[in-house]
């Protein structure tokens, strides 16, 4: 199809589509990059983390009749603690080893939550409801906008904004760097490192709950919905490259954005253009496009 | 001894007291039984050639090394069984040869970055330097203090790396080969800086291949070699240990 015979509604409602996705892997990719740049574990476990803070902000509602905004807090909060258990009882253990080893761990913690889940729900999915506050769309001259849609923009990319300067901008922040630097020199000037790593990993296990309360009404609620979304993700982060806040940020929105007008112009790729490119940057610049750090 | 007491430890126990200090890298068994004390507000220069176990000393006095045995006591307190950042809050600054200068934080940010470590330590006379006294210490550091920090110098980086382990109050500093690869110049500033230190209390262990920089700064010298001290004596003995000091350095 010829780009140019799209009508602009179309292109646009196409592009806040695939913004929403962008949304999602912009704040995955972003907990995957500072779970890396700290603690040098690929986390594998991110997908099941995401599908967690949907799967509990379903539960929450069908179980305790609790709404929408209470779980966008309370699924993180408890995503949150069980990265902190995750991290203390396993993760801890294994850091004098390889790389590898934290992602195997992962992956089998992965497939062991995604099992429960499955022997608990099924596959076949289960819907959530929104708030009823963001319910309908809003008529702009040019496009119909969801407000649920809107809504997910803004939260993920204040999600975004609020990680990149409390790393960037504060002395913890400050702290979490110099530790992803030299975590043994840190803990030389007394710092408790260990509960710095034990917090940082429950921060991105919070993350992506939250990310997956948001995708909860949009998306059909299932143990198995962040199997595509780790991978994609995954992707993104190669892409990006780990250790760049902004750069992750920036990767995940511009790709799902790229995915979602793939789709409009040529649908057969659009579940592969993210890998093409994938490949593309490997070749060009293994690093990744913004992969600047001094990682070990 | 608890944690709290060790600002208000008396005068008589040494800062640093290291016997029978063992250490391990893996397998290697790199420290053979090192002993070395270091009374409060004295200067001790650990010398002796690359690789006879100096920087070992120190990063193993830390908890760096993968074993340690022995006994390492600040100011009172045993240490051997503590994990490295207790060590520190036992008032132990360390300024590592390599410097550990962090890249992605800003001059200023590695200078904030070490969490004071004994507040309310001001009504012992002992608190840390606050920054304005750094900078007074440190003119370049005031200059440079929005860069990047491995933009900064080679002398400026040492100097960071020194002035940040000031603020956070500790009296005891662990200096590995400050004067390396600086130009003479910046040595003499850095010599300069520990004549200040000194005066004003501080207990410097001071790590060096450079015999000239820290004969005339240290009361005492440990001269190590193969994992052990080889030689110790005072200064007023140094010119009687010129020659074993040759021999031991340059051969």
């Amino acid at each position: 199809m010829n780009p140019f015979d799209i009508p602009l509604p179309a292109l646009l409602s196409q592009l806040m589509l695939g913004l929403v996705n962008g949304c999602f892997y912009a704040v995955l990719s972003l907990g995957l990059s500072v779970i890396f740049g700290l603690l040098n574990v690929i986390n594998f476990a991110h997908g099941a983390l995401f599908m967690l803070g949907a799967l509990v902000a379903w539960m929450g509602g069908q179980y305790l009749g609790l709404n929408y905004w209470t779980m966008l807090v309370l699924a993180p909060l408890a995503a949150g603690l069980l990265g902190a258990a995750i991290e203390r009882g396993l993760l801890s253990r294994i850091y004098k080893l390889d790389h590898l080893y934290g992602l195997l761990l992962t992956l089998g913690l992965t497939l062991i939550i995604e099992g429960l889940g499955r022997s608990a729900y099924g596959v076949s999915g289960m819907s959530f409801d929104g708030p009823a506050l963001l319910a309908g769309a809003t008529r702009l001259p040019f496009m119909v906008l969801p407000n649920y849609r809107a809504w997910v923009v803004v939260a993920s990319l204040a999600a975004c904004a609020l990680t990149w300067f409390v790393i960037e901008r504060t002395r913890v922040g400050a702290l979490l760097r110099a530790g992803t630097e030299n975590a043994r020199l840190v803990e030389t000037f007394g710092v408790n490192v260990p509960l710095m790593v034990t917090l940082t990993y429950a921060f991105g296990a919070a993350l992506a709950a939250f990310a997956g309360v948001l995708a909860a009404p949009i998306m059909q609620v299932s143990p198995i919905m962040g199997q595509p979304m780790i991978v994609t993700v995954f992707a993104i982060v190669v892409i990006g490259g780990m250790g760049s806040i902004a750069g992750s940020v920036v990767t995940g929105l511009a790709l799902g954005v790229l995915e979602g007008l793939t789709k409009l112009w040529y649908p057969e790729a659009s579940a592969t253009v993210v890998f093409v490119i994938m490949a593309l940057v490997l070749l060009v610049r293994p690093h990744g496009l913004f992969g600047g750090y001094a990682y070990k | 001894m608890k944690a709290h007491e060790s600002s208000l430890v008396a005068a008589s126990v040494p800062a640093l007291a290291v016997t029978g200090l063992q250490a391990w890298y893996g397998e290697s068994h790199i420290l053979h039984g090192v002993d070395l004390v270091a009374g409060q507000g004295e200067v001790v220069s650990l010398l002796g050639r690359n690789g006879a176990g100096r920087s070992t000393t120190l990063r193993a006095i830390l908890g760096l090394t993968d074993t340690r045995d022995g006994s390492v006591r600040v100011f009172g307190r045993e240490t051997i069984g503590l994990p490295t950042r207790k060590i520190a809050r036992c008032g132990v600054g360390f300024c590592p040869e390599e410097r550990g200068i962090f890249a992605s934080l800003s001059c200023e940010e590695n200078l904030l970055l070490p969490p004071v470590l004994t507040p309310g330590g001001a009504a012992s006379g002992q608190a840390g330097m606050s920054l304005d006294e750094i900078y007074a210490m440190f003119p370049n550091l005031a200059e440079r203090r929005h860069s990047p920090g491995t933009r900064l110098s080679g002398g400026e980086q040492q100097m960071l790396a020194i002035a940040r382990i000031l603020r956070t109050g500790v009296r005891l500093l662990l200096l590995d080969e400050i004067s390396e690869g600086l130009a003479p110049a910046i040595v003499r500033t850095l010599a300069r800086m520990i004549e200040t230190l000194k005066s004003r209390g501080y207990t410097i262990v001071l790590v060096e291949q450079n015999f000239h920089f820290a004969a005339p700064l240290a009361e005492r010298f440990y001269v190590m070699e193969h994992g052990r001290i080889a030689l110790q004596f005072d200064a007023a003995q140094l010119p009687a240990h010129t020659q074993a000091l040759q021999t031991l350095l340059n051969v």
